[in-house]
Formats: structure tokens, C-alpha cells, sequence
């Protein structure tokens, strides 16, 4: 916990710090004295004081907790990162694709990351979420999801 | 004037003609409406009533889609992205013009093809029922004997009403401090409450509050009475020249065929003529003012001239 | 104003004997429950997208739908909560604290119950004072100035600390982070744009339903998915549909409490249900004799946010009504609903049509009745959800999760902000960083610094202006107050902890 406490305290200094700099670079405001930088310098003294006492406290054995440690040979881990490239994947495709395609890959992509391996489960699971997410979204409340390549389809 | 119709007349036939094989049945599937402001919202409804009246007269279904954000940036880029192939058109509203001198957003009401102008509505200065004048002039002596302490509350910085307030300040030449709320709403709640000396919002914003009687409208920004109010004295009429209004149009990407907006804007201009619509916009107090493609482009033209000197005058406009 | 109980007699005649309107109730509320608890759909974005079906329906009809919509959406947001750790909308953000630890441990079930039984009755409050203490309430929110938003703002985030879960440091630090989030965009005031690096879609700042999402559901998600086949599934405990006898009384007192705050804040313009919430959370917590076991899964604090955010719909009726200025953001939308009605709400609507008034008050009554029916029938299916396989569930969580944060906006934008958040969420959950805070300093962020400095340019840069006014001055103190003894209460908190590890082997804190 002691490791973790030290890396975050220090991303809370680094991050107090950057803002601290950007906000010297935004205009003064002579007329009500405070100007746009105003709230976010005091919140990063702020953040930049407690990420301190976090390390003090940290070095003075007083870190509360355990917490496991983040190793990328974990199986769990690992998947977590899977599901994480796939969802992003599937954010990139979103538009180009469509809705209805990314979606039926996304379901069974992540099925079948979690271990499913029955074809005809994992397709009308596939189809049953991406038809009924659309039926909610699209028919109920008149929010288009975008088509993509299917577009002409419709 | 004759034979430049029947020329623009003809062109347009020529046009589509030769469009003819790909838009011989436009529109065959749903047309997309975006909406730059948020659902529920007066922009927002004012363009469901009227898409719902439009489909009729398009025979197809339109979905208004709200692509929020940015203060309006959002939604008027994605309509300049979209498309043009008349499936995706646009609502635009004066932000477009009010956000490039800013240099906010790397687009200008010259990156979209203006189709029409629904509606135009003036500013006006609404103060506390109570306050000690009753005209814009009082309001000025006013102003001028106690410098310090005018507020006036607008609905963001940069918005329409900041630039209105400061329209008026930079011509009877007082001093007053610009209190930006999110949105009208917050403003005009905050002066029924007493913490401010004004407002400088539209007239459908106070109408409620005017009529149960904890405001009062000093002038109208405009070269006529309010319809609702017409009593209400206009600014000119009280010499002090201001003019100012808001407005809402529809607009497209550029690049459309004009068979094909000549289509919407004929299916859109007969739904603005329907009763139910025009009921709605009176209910809504809002001021119907159609204007067709060619006049929107130089309406909008002279209003971003306008409101870029006044953000210049009132430093909000990017050096 | 003389309460006329022959009118509001005559107006549940109008609403209850009608079965159109009867019908437009219940289809308002089963929508409003479904809509509340898929991620990313809120109550607000519910009634906005349905105003435009009211279009040219009678006002009764029409209102009562969206009275519908508003009162199911609240409690429906408190389903997702406890099932799948995500708010399904922002005012269940506090019920996650308690209800989901409760899912958790297989009473699913017994959290639904009660979270539909605080509901039902904060909402019950939040209306009887709306019908008939309006306009003695109404006032409250004219005196409100941006010095005293200011104030609540900053009473409101003294809250963190009772929301800080182990560590009080760790606590302010997300608070913090979520304010430092908050004025990412364009300057409340002078419209300068800060830290957006040219991204339009930073504008406004991260929007706030996709930042949720990432943070709850995303960031559930991906421990999930790590920690599969490790824990077990979840055995659904004998199967407990209706608040038990002893539940209630131990979370009467709280209801109680929590429905007055929700309906206060509610009258607020601009406190909503969120706020409202998360204040009632802290002070069930700070009145508690065993303040050591919230956060574990108490029913009584489950009680404490859901009978605040439903109290709060009524609360926030009363400005809108009352003086035509909305109380939260379901009833600006209202606002636009009531106009294209052609009624104006505000002190016109009382003189010329206090028939429409009781109607709503009829209406909004009847609406919380229906949900505790429509909610009563679901609450079995809901408490299913839980049981279901987790290789089924993950897929469709997420698929809901990124589309609902799409939805809002139709913004692919705001899919890679909520895996970002995701992200953001689960590396601070697994340091014991708590999540609740940064919500609430979203939340209370822009409101802090707007008001602080729209009373700055109202002053002309005198901080006196902050001590002038004694609700303002009220709220600071009450706000000092309530961090102190939270302080003092973690302290406590912690003592007790430690005397239970020390106490023996089974020392649990459960």
C-alpha cells in the first residue's frame, strides 16, 4: 500500500502542478479580481497539499488498507485489458460500422472472452442485445443510433 | 427582375433534370434533423412541432436529433460535416454567428447553405416591478447618477442577451456589470428576487413574470411593438437607437441539390404555415418571421457584421 | 391562499375516473421506471424526449404522463444502483453507497423493497407539501441570490467527507480531482475556454452522464471480468419482495428526514435530487448510533437517498408552479411542456387556472401510487437480474453502458470519455480511492465557482459580499458544523473499526 500511496500522491502533486501552470497562462481579470484561473489554481494548491499528506503519511508507516498489485501476468488482468482494447475497438468502429454490426461483435467478443463457447448461444444473445438496445433507444425514444455500412438497408 | 426569375427558373429545371435519375423520389427514407441545443429546450421544441407538421408535407418521417455541447458548436459543426444529400438538415441559431469572433469554432454561417428564417425575437429590458423609472431614458438617468451598482443578467458570457446588454450600454454610454447566468431562466429568477437591476433577455423569457406583475419591460429592442406587449414602448421610440434580436433558422451542408432544397424548403415553409404550428410559436410568445433562402443570406451576413463589432466593442471577441 | 379541498376533491374525480388519463399515468410511470434504470437514460432526458407525444393531447393527459415518467424515472435509477453498481440516474448516484454492498450480499430483493417503499413515501411527502403548503415554501427560492448558492454549494460539498469511505485524505483528494474535472470548458463568467486543447467537444466540460457511467458501471465492469471465477455467483437470499415490518421501523425516522430535505432542496432552483441525496446520506450517517457499519449495506441508508431524490420531484413542482421557475432540471423541461399547453406556470397559472394547479396535485399523487403498483410487480423480475450469468450479463451491461452515454449527446466523444473514465474509476477503486465524491464535486463544482464569482462581479471584487446575507452566512456555518463532526465521527468510525478487528476472529464489520 505504501508504493501505491506514494504513486498517488505524486500523479495528485504532478496533476496540481500542470494545472498551476496552464492557469498562469489564462487572462487576469482586473474588474472582479478573480479571473478564470482563480478557482483552479486554489484547487490545485488543494489537491497538491493533500497528495503531500498523503506521502508524509505514506512514509510515516501510516497507509491504511491493503490493496492488491497490479501484475500484467494476471489472467484477470489480462482480460481486463482484452475486454478494454475491444471496447475501444468497438468505440473507433461506432460510426463507420454502424450500431448493429459493432454491437452483435462486441456481445460475442466479450461471451467468448468469458468463456462461452456454445455458436448458438453467443449469437442470439448477440442478436437479442443489439435488437433490443436498439428497440429502446431508436423506436421508444427516437434517438437514431447511426447504421453505418447497413445504412442503405433501412 | 422578371427574367432573372424565369433564368434561376430554368436553371433550376436543368438541374433537375439531370439530378433526376438519383433524386427522382426524394426523399425515399427518413430526412435528420439536428438540433444544436438540448431536448426539451425552447429551440428544441419549436423544431419537433414544426418537423412534426413538415412530414406531412415531405411524406416522410423526420427525426430530430440533438447533438449538443459546446455552447451550440457541437450541433452546428455536425450539420456542416453531414452529408449533403438533403437527409440531414439543421437547425442554426444565432450562436453561428456569435461564436467565430470568439474564435471559438473554425466555421462561419459562409461554411453552411441557409435554407430559411423561422423566427426573430427581439431583446427587451425587464426590470423589477418596483424600480423607480418606467423608461429606458429613466433607467438611463438613472444608471448615470449611480454607476457602480447597475447589474444586469444575461444567459452566458457571449451569449445573445450579454451582447444585447452591451449594445445598450455602448450607446447611452453607462456603466454596467455584466452578470452571465446559465441560461435566461436563472436570470430572470435572480431579478424577481431582487438581486439584480435587470435583464436584457427576449420578452417570451419575463412574459410570465411581467404579466403576474413582479416585472415590468422598459423597451423593446426592435422596429416594431411587441405583439403581446404593445404598450411597451420600442427603444427607438425612446431614442435611444438599438436594435437587437435573436434569431432561429433552418440550414444545410453545403453542396445540397437545389431540387432537393427547394423540396425541404417548400415541405418546411408549408409546415410554418399550418395553424397548429403557428399556434404553438404564439403560445410559446415567440415572433414568426419567415425569410427565404437568398434574404436569410444576407440577413445573416449583416447580423455577423453587427454582433462582431459589438463583441469587438465589448472585448468578449477574440484579438 | 385558501386551500380549496372541494376542487382537489373535484380533481382526483378528473384524474382517477378518466382512464385515459388513468392509462397515460401508468404508461408515464412504467416508461419513467424503465427509462431511470437503463445507464445513461435520466429522468430529465425521459420527459424531454416525450414532451413532443403531449403535443395536442389534453393538459390532463399529457401532465399526468410526465408526473408519470418524472416519479418512476427516480425510483428506477435506484434499480441500477443496487443491481449493477451505476446510478441510473445522477440523484441515485448516493443510493450505489449502500444498495449496491446489499445486492451484493444476495438482498437484492430487500434493497429494491425498501428503496421502492422510501420512494413511495418520500415522493408521497415531497407531494402532500406541494399541495398544500406551496405557497408558504415558494418564497424560499427568491431568496436565493449567488451568494447563497455559493453557500449551499460549499454546505453541499462539506458532505465529502462522510462520503469518504477509509480515508479522509483520499476522500478530499478525489473531491478535489472532481473539481479540478468540473472547469474543464468555457468559463462560467467570462467564457475564457480552460484546458480543452481545442476540443470542441470539452466545451462544456466532460459531460456528466458519460463521466458516471465510466466511473461506476465501466470501472464494475472491468473488475468484474478480472476477479470472474474467482468470486462466486451471487445466491439471491430466500427471496424477499416487500420491506419487512422491522426494516421500516429502523428506517422510519430517516424517511422521514430525508423526504423534508429532499423536499427543501427540491424548491431550491437548481438543487436537485442529487444534492439532495447525498445531504441526507451524510446526516443518516451523522445521527446514526453505528455509523461504523454505512458503507457495508444498510438498509436504512438505502431509505435515506431514495425517499430524498423522490421527495425532491415534489419540491422542485413548487417553484415551478408556484412562481414559473423550475426547481431541478425535469422541471425546466416541464417549463416547455406547460407552455405549449399555453399555460404559464407562475402566479398567472394560480389566478387564471388553479383547476390545471389540482390537477397536478391530483396527478402527481396518483403517479406516486402507480409506481409503488407498477414498481411492486417488478421488483421479483429486477432482483432476477443479479442471479443472471455473469457471461450474459457483462456484454449487455456494457452494450447499454456505451450506448447510453452515447445517447445523450449522439456523440461518439462521449463513448471514448466514458471508457477513459473507466479506466480513471477502477485504478482509483482498487488504490481505495472513493468515486462518490468526484461525483458530487461535478455536480456541486460548477455551482460553487459560478455563484463565487457572479457575486464577485456583483461586488466588484469585495469578499464581503459573502458575509452579507444571513442564509448565506447560515449555510457556510451549518456547512463548517457538519464537516467538523464528520471528522469527529470518522475518528469514531475508526476507533470502533479497530476495537472490532482486535475483538476477535470473526471480527467483521458486518
Amino acid at each position: 500500500m505504501k508504493i501505491a500511496d506514494f504513486i498517488g500522491g505524486g500523479s495528485g502533486i504532478v496533476l496540481g502542478t500542470y494545472v498551476l501552470y496552464e492557469g498562469s497562462k489564462m487572462p487576469a481579470d482586473h474588474i472582479m479580481k478573480i479571473g478564470p484561473s482563480y478557482f483552479p489554481d486554489a484547487l490545485a494548491i488543494g489537491l497538491i497539499f493533500f497528495s503531500a499528506i498523503l506521502i508524509i503519511y505514506a512514509f510515516l508507516g501510516r497507509a491504511k488498507g491493503e490493496s492488491e498489485s497490479i501484475s500484467f501476468k494476471d489472467k484477470g488482468i489480462q482480460r481486463s485489458l482484452i475486454s478494454l482494447a475491444a471496447i475501444f475497438a468497438y468505440a473507433l468502429l461506432f460510426n463507420s460500422l454502424g450500431y448493429p454490426l459493432t454491437t452483435i461483435m462486441l456481445v460475442g467478443g466479450i461471451m467468448v472472452l468469458l468463456g462461452k463457447r456454445d455458436p448458438k448461444q453467443i449469437a442470439i444473445v448477440a442478436l437479442a442485445t443489439t435488437f433490443g438496445v436498439w428497440a429502446i433507444f431508436a423506436k421508444l425514444l427516437m434517438l437514431s443510433m447511426p447504421m453505418g455500412i447497413l445504412d442503405g438497408l433501412m | 427582375m422578371k427574367r432573372r426569375t424565369m433564368l434561376v427558373g430554368i436553371v433550376t429545371m436543368v438541374a433537375s433534370v439531370f439530378s433526376a435519375p438519383a433524386m427522382a423520389a426524394f426523399p425515399e427514407k427518413p430526412v435528420t434533423v439536428i438540433c444544436p441545443w438540448a431536448p426539451g429546450g425552447g429551440t428544441d421544441v419549436l423544431l419537433r412541432a414544426l418537423s412534426k407538421e413538415a412530414e406531412k408535407f415531405l411524406g416522410q418521417s423526420i427525426n430530430v436529433v440533438n447533438q449538443t455541447g459546446g455552447a451550440g458548436a457541437i450541433g452546428h459543426n455536425a450539420i456542416r460535416a453531414a452529408k449533403p444529400d438533403g437527409y440531414t438538415v439543421g437547425m442554426i441559431t444565432f450562436e453561428l454567428n456569435s461564436l467565430p469572433p470568439q474564435g471559438l469554432v473554425p466555421f462561419t454561417w459562409k461554411d453552411f447553405d441557409p435554407m430559411m428564417r423561422i423566427n426573430s425575437d427581439p431583446a427587451a429590458l425587464t426590470v423589477k416591478k418596483d424600480a423607480p423609472y418606467n423608461t429606458v431614458r429613466g433607467f438611463v438617468d438613472y444608471a448615470k447618477a449611480h454607476p457602480q451598482e447597475i447589474t444586469i443578467g444575461n444567459s452566458a458570457p457571449g451569449s445573445v442577451w450579454h451582447i444585447a446588454a452591451g449594445l445598450v450600454a455602448e450607446k447611452t454610454g453607462i456603466q454596467i456589470k455584466h452578470v452571465p447566468f446559465d441560461g435566461a431562466a436563472p436570470a430572470v429568477t435572480s431579478l424577481v428576487g431582487g438581486h439584480l437591476t435587470g435583464v436584457a433577455v427576449s420578452v417570451a423569457e419575463v412574459r410570465g413574470q411581467v404579466q403576474a406583475g413582479n416585472l415590468k419591460i422598459l423597451g423593446v429592442m426592435s422596429a416594431d411593438r411587441d405583439k403581446i406587449f404593445p404598450e411597451v414602448p420600442t427603444f427607438k421610440e425612446q431614442g435611444v437607437d438599438v436594435q437587437f434580436y435573436t434569431w432561429r433558422g433552418l440550414g444545410l451542408p453545403k453542396g445540397v441539390p437545389p431540387a432537393v432544397k427547394a423540396k425541404l424548403t417548400d415541405a418546411f415553409k408549408k409546415a410554418m404555415d399550418t395553424p397548429s404550428f403557428k399556434e404553438l410559436a404564439a403560445k410559446a410568445s415567440l415572433n414568426l418571421a419567415y425569410q427565404d433562402s437568398a434574404e436569410f443570406s444576407k440577413f445573416l451576413d449583416q447580423n455577423y457584421k453587427d454582433v462582431e463589432a459589438v463583441m469587438k466593442g465589448l472585448g468578449l471577441a477574440k484579438k | 391562499m385558501d386551500f380549496d379541498f372541494g376542487l382537489l376533491y373535484h380533481s382526483f374525480g378528473n384524474v382517477m375516473l378518466d382512464w385515459h388519463v388513468m392509462l397515460m399515468i401508468f404508461i408515464g410511470v412504467t416508461g419513467g421506471i424503465t427509462i431511470g434504470a437503463l445507464p445513461g437514460l435520466t429522468a430529465t432526458m425521459g420527459v424531454a424526449l416525450l414532451v413532443p407525444f403531449t403535443f395536442g393531447r389534453p393538459p390532463v393527459e399529457s401532465l399526468g404522463m410526465l408526473l408519470g415518467i418524472y416519479c418512476g424515472g427516480m425510483y428506477g435509477g435506484s434499480i441500477s444502483a443496487i443491481l449493477i453498481r451505476t446510478p441510473g440516474t445522477p440523484a441515485a448516484a448516493a443510493t450505489v453507497l449502500e444498495g449496491y454492498p446489499m445486492g451484493q450480499r444476495g438482498e437484492a430483493g430487500r434493497a429494491l423493497a425498501m428503496a421502492l417503499f422510501a420512494s413511495f413515501t418520500g415522493g408521497m411527502i415531497g407531494a402532500l407539501i406541494m399541495t398544500f403548503l406551496s405557497p408558504y415554501v415558494a418564497g424560499v427560492a427568491l431568496e436565493f441570490s449567488y451568494v447563497e448558492y455559493f453557500a449551499l454549494a460549499l454546505f453541499g460539498l462539506s458532505v465529502i467527507i462522510s462520503i469518504s469511505g477509509t480515508s479522509i485524505i483520499k476522500g478530499v483528494m478525489a473531491g478535489l480531482f472532481g473539481l479540478l474535472l468540473s472547469t474543464i470548458g468555457m468559463d462560467p463568467i467570462s467564457g475564457f475556454p480552460r484546458f480543452i486543447y481545442g476540443q470542441m467537444d470539452l466545451m462544456e466540460g466532460p459531460a456528466f452522464i458519460p463521466t458516471l457511467i465510466g466511473l461506476f458501471a465501466v470501472a464494475e465492469l472491468f473488475s468484474n471480468i478480472e476477479k470472474m471465477g474467482v468470486t462466486e455467483k451471487i445466491q439471491a437470499k430466500i427471496g424477499q419482495y416487500l420491506p419487512s415490518w422491522a426494516d421500516i421501523k429502523t428506517s422510519m425516522p430517516n424517511i422521514l428526514k430525508s423526504s423534508l430535505i429532499g423536499t427543501t432542496v427540491g424548491a431550491i432552483p437548481g438543487a436537485g435530487g442529487d444534492i439532495a441525496a447525498f445531504v441526507s446520506y451524510a446526516e443518516a450517517k451523522r445521527s446514526s448510533n453505528h455509523p461504523e457499519k454505512f458503507g457495508t449495506g444498510l438498509v436504512e441508508g438505502v431509505a435515506a437517498t431514495e425517499s430524498a431524490n423522490n421527495a425532491c420531484s415534489g419540491g422542485a413542482m413548487i417553484p415551478l408552479l408556484s412562481l414559473g421557475v423550475p426547481g431541478d432540471s425535469v422541471t425546466a423541461v416541464l417549463l416547455g411542456a406547460f407552455i405549449v399547453q399555453g399555460l404559464q406556470p407562475g402566479p398567472l397559472l394560480y389566478k387564471e387556472h388553479m383547476d390545471v394547479v389540482y390537477n397536478v396535485f391530483a396527478a402527481m399523487i396518483v403517479a406516486n401510487v402507480a409506481m409503488l403498483i407498477v414498481g411492486a410487480v417488478g421488483v421479483r423480475f429486477f432482483a432476477r437480474v443479479i442471479g443472471m450469468q455473469k457471461e450474459i450479463l457483462i456484454p449487455v451491461i456494457f452494450i447499454l453502458s456505451l450506448c447510453g452515454s452515447y445517447a445523450m449527446r449522439q456523440n461518439v466523444f462521449d463513448i471514448y470519455l466514458t471508457i477513459g473514465f473507466g479506466v480513471v474509476g477502477y485504478i482509483m477503486q482498487r488504490y481505495h480511492y472513493p468515486l462518490s465524491p468526484i461525483l458530487l464535486a461535478l455536480i456541486l463544482g460548477p455551482m460553487a465557482e459560478a455563484n463565487l464569482r457572479r457575486s464577485m462581479v456583483v461586488s466588484g471584487g469585495d469578499w464581503h459580499i459573502l458575509f452579507s446575507r444571513p442564509i448565506a452566512v447560515g449555510l457556510m456555518i451549518l456547512g463548517v458544523a457538519f464537516m467538523v463532526a464528520s471528522v469527529f465521527n470518522h475518528k469514531r468510525i475508526e476507533k470502533r473499526l479497530a476495537e472490532a478487528r482486535l475483538s476477535g476472529s470473526e471480527g467483521t464489520t458486518e
